[in-house]
């Protein structure tokens, strides 16, 4: 199992599974292929993005475009599911969103995609629809958020995207992402998944203010300080995805800040944004990654593999696990 | 048992003090007040008997503030008698400071508190949902959190009122079909993953028949049958749980049978439900009264604080 050229040419697309059964597992995680893939992709998009605006002008491809296009149609798929009232969180509307999505979802991606990627939609499928929540809880939270980053990862291991594509991944997909999100969570009224309430960052998402840090470091005008004030950047919250992060807490909570959202509330405190941005990527692994609650949901497969990184290697993050060889 | 005497009474009259302004004790206070209410734990049964007049309550999930706008609204101790039932702790800014003060008053006056144990009283669910990560952000380490769980195990599971009210925390069981069956659960454990225990803890009524799996992938749904026939078995007239989120504080189900009792207003600082408790008068003359989220120019701001990752 070690050739995952064999692999790769044998199965082309493997539907994945979750393989973190216990806490045991945790390891076997952090050793694997996919942990190391993951990782060093948010890195790199953090990377891609420093200083950025989502405005700025950035290199759109024929790809992210259609992507975008493909979020646009799952955004309707809303207008066609109305709510139908709630008992405690979660509205039953959600299940045929849901629903229609995994309908659709295949589909959309064939329409999306190049021929020559077709073999992997069905792989690739099952990120994306795991990629807005759950439709037998009725929640939504970072795992979810997860996926999507990971049906992102899968996208570019086989070169539908490219390292070109890394800033418009996150200012264009990513930010489009995140409002198709929002417009879920409010919509149907999902439960935060597994939310620390307000001792963890946010209660659905933790990459807005991740790569949104990296996006606020070296800007200039805004200090960290000033990022949970609205009053310091009327209007460029569409800019920001951290900014951006913050209005949309300030819409759905009510009462003090720093009590409903302490840790941000902390955060604001730290100097600079780089600092930020360094504790935002800790942060990220201890408190989403190398949690077994989140983790154990993850799938594997071909493109996502839990099989252990072999030794220090080379490889690109943008190349296909066919030209991954040892 | 009556008001401790002595020694620990000055100290839980400073405590009294201590806690009326939000403010959480110093560690070597906090253990000593555990001790205390262990040894009052010890004595109280699973079902603890309780006589009204007396007013239940709901989650609080620490919103400090918003609990004291509950015993503005239902009177304070020891003049009020109260059953808590249970999720004291997780998600709210004040968990600590919130189950401080219960158990100071628990000190106080043991007769006129019962607290009933919550799903969220736990090891497991303390360290997903917040609690955890209070104590180890306002006292630096986890020794205060595990001398908690500790005495979450030893938390009463129900309350009986003039042996015709049951209050719980969650719900019905399928393994449990008679009090006198809570009465023998070897409840000094953690709430275990499955089973009667847990099941008490966790389930939820729903407009079925009998049962269906829970969607919290805990404890059971139970339907109007299965409760109709706890209650007979039982010579029950009424069935008092907290647990679920209720937008109107309060919600009567199963031709009345059941009642659902929320007590934390604005849940997660953004469900706008208003808050419930409910008043006995006698087991079968009770009064609802609701109350709302306290103002935020009510609450006192914090200093900031660095999380350890951004040091």
């Amino acid at each position: 199992m070690s050739d995952s050229k064999v692999e790769e040419t044998a199965v082309p697309s493997q539907k994945p599974i979750p393989r973190i059964k216990d806490i045991s597992m945790m390891k076997a995680w952090k050793d694997s292929k996919g942990y190391r893939e993951y990782t060093l992709f948010v890195q790199s998009l953090n990377r891609a993005v420093h200083g950025l605006k989502n405005s700025d002008p950035v290199p759109i491809s024929p790809i992210i475009e259609k992507l975008l296009i493909a979020l646009n149609k799952i955004d309707s798929f809303i207008d066609q599911c109305p709510t139908k009232g709630r008992s405690r969180f979660g509205d039953a509307g959600y299940r045929d969103w849901h629903a229609k999505l995994k309908q659709e979802s295949e589909q959309l991606l064939k329409d999306t995609l190049p021929d020559q990627f077709h073999n992997y939609i069905e792989e690739i499928n099952v990120y994306l629809n795991d990629s807005f929540g759950n439709s037998t809880r009725l929640d939504y939270g970072t795992g979810h958020e997860l996926a999507f980053v990971l049906f992102l990862l899968c996208l570019c291991k086989i070169e539908a995207l490219t390292q070109q594509d890394s800033q418009a991944i996150v200012l264009k997909l990513f930010a489009r992402y995140l409002d198709l999100c929002r417009r879920l969570q409010r919509t149907y009224y999902l439960e935060p998944a597994g939310s620390k309430g307000q001792w963890c960052l946010d209660d659905y998402q933790f990459l807005p203010f991740l790569w949104g840090s990296s996006q606020l470091t070296d800007e200039g005008q805004i200090e960290p300080k000033q990022a949970i004030d609205e009053r310091f950047y009327r209007g460029l919250s569409n800019d920001y995805l951290y900014l951006g992060a913050i209005k949309f807490i300030n819409e759905v909570k009510t009462g003090p800040f720093f009590e409903h959202s302490s840790t941000l509330y902390d955060i604001s405190n730290v100097a600079h944004w780089s600092k930020v941005n360094q504790g935002m990527i800790k942060m990220y692994h201890g408190e989403v990654l190398d949690k077994f609650p989140i983790a154990q949901h993850i799938l594997f497969g071909n493109l996502i593999s839990f099989d252990p990184v072999p030794k220090p290697s080379s490889e690109g993050l943008f190349k296909k696990p066919a030209a991954v060889t040892q | 048992m009556n008001e401790n005497s002595s020694n620990t009474g000055g100290d839980i009259d400073r405590w009294l003090e201590w806690i009326k302004d939000c403010k959480y004790l110093p560690e070597t206070d906090f253990k000593q007040l555990c001790t205390i209410i262990s040894d009052i734990f010890f004595e109280e049964s699973n079902v603890q008997p309780i006589f009204s007049p007396v007013t239940i309550c709901g989650d609080l999930h620490g919103q400090y503030y918003d609990v004291q706008e509950l015993y503005r609204t239902g009177g304070y101790p020891p003049d009020t008698q109260y059953i808590f039932m249970g999720d004291f702790v997780d998600r709210g800014y004040y968990s600590l400071e919130t189950l401080t003060q219960l158990l100071v008053f628990k000190a106080k006056w043991p007769d006129r508190i019962t607290l009933l144990r919550g799903n969220h009283e736990s090891r497991q669910v303390t360290q997903v949902y917040g609690f955890y990560d209070e104590c180890m952000k306002k006292y630096g380490n986890a020794n205060l959190w595990r001398y908690c769980c500790r005495l979450f195990d030893l938390m009463p599971i129900g309350a009986l009122i003039d042996n015709e009210v049951l209050c719980i925390h969650g719900g019905l069981s399928p393994d449990i079909g008679t009090i006198d069956q809570m009465r023998t659960i070897e409840r000094d454990q953690e709430i275990p993953h499955r089973g009667g225990f847990c099941d008490l803890m966790w389930s939820d009524p729903d407009d079925i028949d009998w049962w269906a799996v829970s969607p919290r992938g805990a404890g059971w749904l139970f339907g109007e049958k299965p409760t109709s026939q706890f209650m007979h078995n039982n010579q029950l007239s009424l069935i008092c749980r907290a647990h679920q989120l209720v937008q109107e504080g309060i919600k009567f189900m199963f031709d009345e049978h059941l009642v659902t009792v929320w007590s934390a207003p604005n849940y997660c600082y953004r469900c706008g439900n208003i808050a419930a408790i409910l008043a006995f008068h006698t087991a079968t003359n009770h009064e609802t009264k609701l109350f709302n989220a306290v103002p935020d120019n009510e609450r006192v701001i914090p200093s900031k604080t660095t999380t350890p990752y951004f040091l």
